[in-house]
């Protein structure tokens, strides 16, 4: 890479290539790009980042990221609190509520067990999730990715739940709306069919 | 640069960058491999599943020597073995599995032998109850050894040849094998062994995988076989970490043999 006349520049695009999906020359632009843009707009990103840092922290409940002790799902009287998804990652409870469908709680694990790569049990919000289970939980729905440690952290955590006699369920695994049964892989086929519903 | 074709085992793989993932496989063909599959984590392209660990799948691929990643091209299933994912003792040792090749196979070392093996030992652990689980992984052990050249002796004195009939019997690692009592002293730090255990592995080692969920082990053959397979693997192959699925087994069964867990001596 070019050596850049200004130190600071070169500084901003090391940093900036070090996000995700952000190589050296994507970062370049994004430099330039932020060199030529107005200075409000500039300063307005970076009190932006600054922000997230100083007002972002954990929910103490479910682990979401919140500005306040306790995040703004956990505390509405609206939502179903004998509900509780199982989430791996912040993310995957945007997604989640972008359907609208859901009206329980979630709690955040920050990841999956992975025997291979050995994460345990308490390397991720295991037991912060055990901790919150009381009688007025009636059912958790574990939502990890369905893959090989998204499928054991499911396991783990049933063997866990189900002995407090609460209900542990998984969502339906199968064909994706718009798919094409042709170009399925056979463990979702045959998840398919074992999930099939009445009509 | 050429195209190759081959069928493949996933031993394990990563995400790389947003959207693809960097997978390691067993070949029949080429041994083991690094593949970077683009693209492979989007939703609409039907890769991903094909890539979870364990599956047998036929890959095409561009194949560039002295190359340490090659490019995935076509990915299709041969098989998924599906109760791998779904049991947490089945995949621990199906993890160990792949550990163990991931870690002792140093490139593209190719072995049809070996590639059998790895399927046999899945294909059993995916089928058989998960209390033989333990059973299964010891076979692997033995015959993983074998086909690197290391065959360990448990049918008679690795160094006088007499049949072994005696209760005190010990394994000696740099011999590769038993030693009957009037030999004992060609390795004075070769561990102590009960006649049952020696029979155990003597079984373990000839009787097919799919033949070894009628053997029993006590507590303390467990105990014993999980010293002798670790202490051979040190000394032969050099290999002394712990495997990660094996603690971790441990981590929520605290009844599995801690021995299990390191191949420490």
């Amino acid at each position: 890479m070019a050596q850049h006349s200004s130190q600071a520049i070169a500084t901003l695009i090391d940093e900036l290539a070090r996000l995700p999906g952000v190589g050296k020359k994507t970062a370049q632009r994004f430099a330039f790009h932020l060199l030529r843009a107005p200075g409000e707009r500039v300063l307005a990103l970076s009190e932006a980042v600054r922000a997230i840092k100083e007002k972002v922290w954990h929910c103490s409940t479910c682990w979401n990221f919140t500005e306040s002790e306790i995040c703004e799902f956990c505390t509405d009287p609206r939502r179903d609190h004998s509900l509780i998804c199982v989430v791996e990652q912040p993310n995957d409870v945007l997604i989640i509520e972008k359907t609208g469908h859901f009206r329980g709680l979630y709690h955040i694990l920050h990841g999956s067990l992975s025997p291979m790569d050995g994460i345990h049990a308490e390397d991720l919000k295991i037991q912060e999730l055990v901790s919150r289970l009381n009688e007025s939980v009636r059912e958790v729905v574990i939502a990890t990715n369905p893959n090989i440690e998204g499928n054991v952290t499911a396991q783990y955590l049933a063997r866990l739940i189900k002995p407090l006699n609460i209900l542990v369920t998984r969502p339906a695994q199968g064909l994706p709306m718009g798919g094409d049964l042709e170009y399925a892989d056979d463990v979702t086929i045959s998840r398919a069919f074992e999930g099939r519903t009445e009509l | 640069m050429s195209i190759s074709q081959t069928q493949a085992i996933v031993l394990n793989r990563y995400v790389m960058g947003d959207s693809s993932l960097l997978v390691t496989v067993y070949t029949r063909e080429f041994g083991k491999i690094k593949l970077v599959a683009r693209g492979a984590r989007k939703s609409k392209n039907q890769r991903a599943s094909a890539l979870e660990p364990f599956t047998h799948i036929s890959i095409t691929f561009r194949h560039k020597e002295q190359r340490d990643l090659q490019t995935l091209n076509q990915v299709e299933v041969v098989q998924s073995y599906r109760y791998l994912g779904e049991d947490l003792t089945r995949m621990s040792y199906a993890g160990a599995v792949s550990e163990l090749v991931n870690r002792l196979v140093i490139g593209e070392e190719p072995s049809v032998e070996l590639f059998d093996l790895i399927l046999q030992v899945l294909d059993a652990l995916n089928r058989e109850q998960p209390v033989v689980a333990e059973l299964l992984f010891w076979g692997f052990q033995l015959r993983f050894a074998m086909s690197f050249g290391y065959a360990p002796q448990f049918e008679q004195c690795v160094a006088c040849g007499e049949g072994l009939q005696e209760e005190s019997l010990r394994f000696s690692a740099p011999l590769g094998g038993m030693l009957c009592r009037g030999c004992r002293s060609q390795d004075t730090d070769a561990i102590q062994v009960s006649l049952g255990t020696v029979r155990m592995l003597a079984r373990l080692q000839a009787h097919p995988l799919d033949r070894l969920s009628i053997i029993r082990p006590s507590r303390q053959s467990r105990h014993e076989t999980n010293r002798v397979i670790r202490s051979f693997f040190a000394y032969h192959m050099d290999d002394t970490r712990e495997l990660k699925s094996l603690r971790f087994l441990d981590s929520i069964d605290p009844g599995t043999d801690i021995a299990s867990k390191t191949l420490a001596p």
